[in-house]
């Protein structure tokens, strides 16, 4: 064979290696996820409604905005914050496309850093989507990475200088958008997301902001509730309600470090008026010692190699062979917010916030999740957005 | 000048240089007499090629 033959056979086989690539990472960056608001939606606004830093931008995200018939407190979901921890979007999903507001307003953003559900963690092999049946077919979400993709936040600083605190983080956390809180107007995507999310948390007078995460086994912080000290109190009952009652692994709570910038329980809190609340349930498929990093381990959370590690004590939170199925996960984080909630209504009564239609632990657990999600071709299409 | 702005700017350049180490291996791919240079080259070029068409 020829040199000149060789070489078009070699660039045949490279072509085809970036087409077929290529291919995959466009499929999984402009795939669109369906969402059917619930029959009692009052109104979808974008985050750039709020503040136009980014306007324009991938994270000019929906927010649906749910009024009670009896006025009352604010609650704001946040979902999607970190795209590796899908039960943080399922979580405010499960509202967006469930809740009936009794009494008081909900406001969901189901993702509220979309650039970084557009292209997974790199050198990580992570699956690009995420699947759960439902009686009406298979529902397929995004499945991202920790931090907003470089492709709309680049190049990173050589240190990531938080404002306005002035603290030192790693540089990658600028694009990390629980790092970038209060964040800023003329800033980065991060920081100017955080901005526009800090403007809506003032502009719509919210009493309680949530922020739904996972985290690795091997993370100190894990199944715990993490709140500014505003809300301390409610924290702690919630944390004993739950444990007591409802969780079978006890649900921790911690104060928000004062010393440590950029994350929403702290910054959010300092910020504006509103009590700042963020969730942590366990995610095997974060740990750094897992196995197959595949989609069967993101949703059924069984892996040996974790468990093996739990053997030998090095791990913040128990797993067994039933490992954390995201059916747990994501019961874990709703009920926890309808118990601060619960808990809230009865020490600050003049911000109550009534919600129905929400399924509770034991039913997330035993229906699976599908059953909670609405079928987007059969719904009214004035219901039906796309994240 | 806003970061935004200088972000753009220096994010251009580095599109410039990508191109410029593209073309570079596209030079070499073309002279090289040795098949597996020409193996190695044309693996090389594909996160290039990636990145100016920005999909990763």
């Amino acid at each position: 064979m020829n040199i000149r033959t060789a070489k078009l056979i070699i660039l045949l086989f490279a072509g085809s290696c970036a087409a077929i690539a290529g291919s995959l990472f466009k499929e999984h960056m402009e795939y669109k996820e369906a969402v059917v608001a619930s029959p009692f939606l009052s109104e979808v606004r974008k985050l750039s409604d709020y503040s136009d830093a980014v306007k324009g931008s991938v994270n000019d995200a929906n927010v649906y905005i749910f009024n009670g018939p009896t006025p009352g407190g604010t609650v704001v979901l946040l979902g999607g914050t970190h795209p590796e921890e899908p039960v943080a979007n399922l979580s405010a999903q499960i509202f967006t496309e469930n809740v009936h507001p009794v009494q008081g307003r909900v406001i969901v953003i189901n993702r509220i850093n979309t650039s970084a559900s557009m292209a997974t963690r790199m050198g990580e092999a992570y699956p690009r989507f995420y699947h759960i049946s439902t009686p009406w077919g298979v529902k397929k979400w995004r499945y991202g990475d920790r931090l907003a993709t470089p492709l709309h936040s680049w190049p990173d600083p050589e240190v990531y200088v938080h404002y306005p605190s002035g603290q030192n983080l790693a540089y990658m956390d600028v694009r990390n958008a629980n790092r970038t809180w209060p964040g800023r107007h003329d800033g980065l995507l991060c920081e100017r997301t955080n901005y526009a999310l800090m403007e809506l948390i003032r502009k719509e007078k919210a009493d309680i902001v949530m922020d739904f995460h996972e985290a690795e086994l091997e993370y100190a912080v894990e199944n715990t509730i993490v709140v500014h000290e505003k809300g301390q109190s409610v924290a702690a009952m919630a944390s004993m309600m739950l444990t007591s009652q409802t969780f079978d692994v006890p649900i921790g709570m911690e104060f928000s470090p004062k010393a440590l910038h950029g994350l929403s329980h702290r910054e959010v809190g300092d910020h504006s008026d509103a009590v700042s609340y963020l969730v942590e349930v366990a995610e095997p498929m974060l740990d750094r010692i897992r196995g197959i990093t595949d989609e069967e381990l993101l949703m059924s959370g069984k892996d040996r190699f974790v468990m093996k590690a739990g053997e030998y004590k090095l791990l913040y939170s128990p797993i067994d062979e039933s490992g954390w199925p995201v059916e747990k996960r994501t019961a874990r984080h709703v009920a926890t917010l309808m118990t601060i909630l619960q808990v809230n209504n009865m020490l600050a009564p003049e911000k109550t916030i009534i919600l129905e239609g929400i399924p509770d632990y034991r039913e997330i657990t035993e229906n699976g999740l599908g059953a909670f999600f609405q079928n987007p071709d059969e719904a009214p299409q004035e219901r039906v957005f796309y994240d | 000048m806003d970061m935004l702005t200088i972000n753009s700017v220096v994010m251009i350049l580095y599109y410039f240089i990508t191109t410029f180490f593209l073309l570079a291996m596209v030079r070499n791919f073309i002279v090289t007499r040795d098949v597996q240079e020409a193996l190695l080259y044309a693996v090389v070029m594909i996160p290039f090629v990636l990145r100016l068409l920005r999909l990763k």
